[in-house]
């Protein structure tokens, strides 16, 4: 008997209903007497990273609102792009101009995206972005107040392709050596699922994708910042299982800007938030997945509306 | 007579409550298919299903006995230091999980017959609980409830499905393949006024309670159609509106007998056993009587909930699905089984409010067996239902900035006590500064398990 994804689902969700409950940690840090409504956290922050400041060594969470123009068999909507990532920071010391380097590991643990042309859904399942290579970046802080300036290098994630140049051209087909079955499930590139807004699958895609985001914002004291971000996206369709999902798409700047969003979440150094739920130390992308709403909530984050008048 | 007979059981009529109909299916054969009988409902259990199914229900005597075994569990996070607000540690009840609520068990009659000819039908079902009638099991939704259960409660679950079940429905075969049925669901609640005479302030166990209370009713209309449109084809329709059982009043409170002074008002407004306006559309593949298969949709409208002190609760409405099948496995003897799946209402509880609810997957199993005793043509039924709560792991928000207050239109977790810059003598200024909250569901709470449903039932068809 071939095992279907739904039965899966349905015996995961027994297995998971029945296994033993454990509360978990709390994701407040202690507070003392002396401590002020919400910032608690001022007088616990760690600078042992050196520089002063921030100590940003640690767990964070990003959040990245990408806002592109997608022109598709002659129609054009503003795209949003709304993905969640897990952020390990190292300091690196001191550079000679008194900037504070970064080292960053970035895991991308959830993307969403506004409705495409037509109503049209894409939807990214868990196991694609799990699949995903962790990259690694760098950023430096900079300024001498308790707000630093916070630069980030480009950071590049290719989806279903192995790694290459980014500056190349992307592969057009299947055929190319460069295009590999990321999410392994026997189709090449990544397969994403594309839904009318009833929430019936259309059909699904394999498509390959590159994108690049740079970062340039500020970083607070409480562990919290945030700023513009530049963000490109390149695709290519591969396939997919309905002619209407098979039209290539144009993607272009949006006259909105792009964003971002960050905030220390492994309970450590001052951190606002502690979402290591099962108090392993790491704060996995499951975990992250599981607190988008107390992120969003706790970051004041109001999802953009797609604008049309920014895509003429 | 028999007319007026109808017309004054449909004004007493019905009922429709969060109970374990609602849950698991009425009747042995529902919770055996997961309660997917809109289409394909054919005996006194109808009423609450689809009350057209009524007109394929021979004249039935059913009596059963159902129970829920509930292991739902809800686990408090640990509360970090520096947040109890003063006193904090002399609470009636310390801050605790809860774990294995109490089940609940109950007994199920229930009857039709046809009226002037086999087109015209009548049915009536109870469902006693063996605690008792009319339970009362209310609780706070936010930070209110440290001073009484200090734990949390499953918001729909639980205690609230230990309530009774009182239906009648009318249904008539319209034309050979297609029948309707409607019924009236009522709900007996309560206006109370309870005058209390306080002789002295200071010994408040020697008062004088008088009570005024008037019984009122919440009625409720139901509706449904079948339609036949060929041998191996059923499709069901039915609606409930949205029913509660409310209960409010006041006491006049006097203290010392100075009218002088007034008489202080104390509001009552409690509302239990809240059940959502419901549409349900099912479809059925009847392969001559020895096979069939259904597939059942119910939309429940929850974004009108309100809680247990009449509050809005900022629900969703929600859609489930429910899939189910019957097949001959002998002769006279059929199995059954089904499988559901039934979303939450409830959003991210990540403010000051701790409903608890989970998401629901069931698996449905049971048989049926018809049986001739004594020249009776019996059925006997069993079924059995196990739906896992899945797990769902609740965060309250840190926030940076100010905490709100706790007053009434606060959403967000609230600081009970306001800062203060300098001690008094009562607290220390340093006691007061940061967030002090009480809420039980501080910092956060996980909630999962299961509900195991069991059901006999057996049907005398006369």
């Amino acid at each position: 008997m071939r095992l279907h994804p739904r039965n899966l689902l349905i015996g995961l969700g027994f297995l998971t209903a029945c296994s033993a409950l454990e509360a978990g940690h709390s994701h407040f840090p202690d507070q003392d007497g002396g401590a002020q409504d919400g910032g608690a956290d001022r007088g616990a922050i760690d600078t042992d990273g050196g520089g002063g400041g921030v100590a940003m060594g640690g767990q964070w969470a990003l959040f990245v609102e990408g806002r592109q123009c997608l022109t598709v068999i002659g129609a054009v909507v503003e795209n949003v792009i709304w993905n969640w990532s897990r952020v390990e920071v190292v300091e690196e010391g001191v550079t000679g101009g008194g900037a504070r380097l970064l080292r960053q590991h970035v895991q991308l643990c959830s993307s969403e995206l506004s409705p495409l042309v037509g109503g049209l859904l894409s939807r990214v399942p868990d196991r694609v972005v799990d699949s995903l290579r962790v990259e690694d970046g760098s950023a430096f802080l900079v300024g001498e107040g308790e707000t630093q300036a916070y630069l980030g290098d480009e950071v590049a994630t290719l989806w279903g392709m192995s790694d290459f140049d980014v500056s190349l051209p992307m592969p057009v087909d299947a055929a190319d050596g460069r295009v590999i079955d990321q999410d392994a499930d026997g189709k090449p590139g990544v397969t994403l699922q594309t839904t009318n807004r009833l929430g019936e699958t259309v059909c699904e895609v394999e498509l390959i994708q590159r994108t690049r985001v740079r970062l340039d914002g500020r970083i607070e004291p409480n562990g919290m910042g945030g700023g513009g971000a530049w963000v490109q996206v390149d695709q290519r369709v591969l396939d997919a299982t309905n002619p209407i999902c098979r039209a290539n798409s144009t993607l272009t700047q949006s006259a909105n800007p792009s964003r971002f969003m960050m905030v220390r979440m492994d309970g450590q150094g001052g951190a606002p938030l502690n979402l290591d739920l099962d108090g392993d130390g790491i704060v996995t992308c499951r975990e992250v997945r599981t607190s988008i709403p107390v992120l969003e909530e706790a970051l004041q984050i109001e999802r953009a509306t797609p604008d049309p008048a920014a895509c003429p | 007579m028999g007319l007026r007979m109808l017309l004054v059981i449909l004004v007493l009529a019905g009922s429709a409550r969060a109970n374990l109909f609602d849950v698991f299916g009425a009747g042995a054969r529902s919770q055996a298919m997961v309660g997917a009988l809109g289409a394909i409902t054919a005996d006194p259990m109808a009423i609450y299903h689809n009350p057209a199914g009524l007109t394929d229900a021979p004249p039935t005597l059913q009596l059963g006995l159902l129970g829920a075994y509930n292991r739902g569990s809800i686990l408090l996070v640990p509360r970090p230091k520096g947040y109890d607000p003063p006193d904090y540690g002399e609470r009636l009840r310390q801050r605790a999980d809860t774990v294995d609520p109490p089940g609940t068990a109950g007994i199920l009659l229930g009857f039709s017959t046809q009226l002037f000819s086999e087109d015209l039908a009548l049915g009536v079902m109870l469902l006693v609980p063996l605690d008792g009638f009319a339970s009362i099991n209310g609780h706070f939704g936010d930070e209110t409830e440290q001073y009484f259960s200090n734990r949390l409660h499953f918001e729909l679950l639980g205690d609230a499905l230990d309530s009774e079940v009182i239906s009648f429905a009318l249904a008539y075969r319209l034309r050979r393949w297609l029948s309707m049925g409607i019924g009236m669901s009522v709900l007996v609640g309560a206006h109370a006024t309870a005058p209390v005479y306080v002789p002295n302030a200071t010994e408040l166990t020697d008062v004088d309670i008088e009570a005024r209370v008037q019984t009122r009713t919440a009625r409720a209309f139901t509706a449904g159609i079948i339609a036949r449109p060929a041998e191996w084809l059923r499709i069901g329709v039915a609606f409930q509106d949205e029913i509660a059982l409310r209960i409010d009043g006041e006491s006049e409170l006097q203290i010392r007998g100075d009218e002088e002074a007034g008489v202080v008002n104390q509001r009552l407004d409690l509302v239990t056993s809240w059940s959502p306006v419901r549409l349900t559309g099912s479809v059925a593949y009847v392969d001559d009587e020895s096979f069939t298969v259904a597939l059942e949709g119910t939309w429940r409208g929850w974004s009108r909930y309100v809680d247990n002190h009449n509050q809005p609760a900022d629900f969703e409405d929600t859609v489930e699905g429910k899939l189910a099948a019957e097949w001959e496995v002998a002769e006279r003897t059929f199995a059954r089984a089904g499988v559901s799946f039934s979303p939450s209402p409830v959003p991210p509880q990540t403010g000051r409010t701790n409903y608890v609810d989970n998401d629901r997957v069931g698996l449905g199993f049971g048989a049926g067996r018809n049986l001739k005793v004594w020249d009776l043509d019996l059925t006997l039924d069993v079924g059995l239902q196990v739906q896992a709560l899945l797990k769902n792991e609740v965060r309250k928000t840190r926030r940076s900035g100010t905490w709100p207050g706790c007053d009434t239109a606060t959403r967000n977790l609230c600081d009970e006590t306001p800062d203060q810059t300098e001690d008094t003598t009562l607290l220390r200024a340093a006691d007061t500064q940061g967030l002090q909250t009480g809420n039980p569901g501080f910092p956060g709470y996980v909630s999962g398990g299961y509900l195991v449903a069991a059901s006999i039932d057996l049907k005398w068809r006369f």
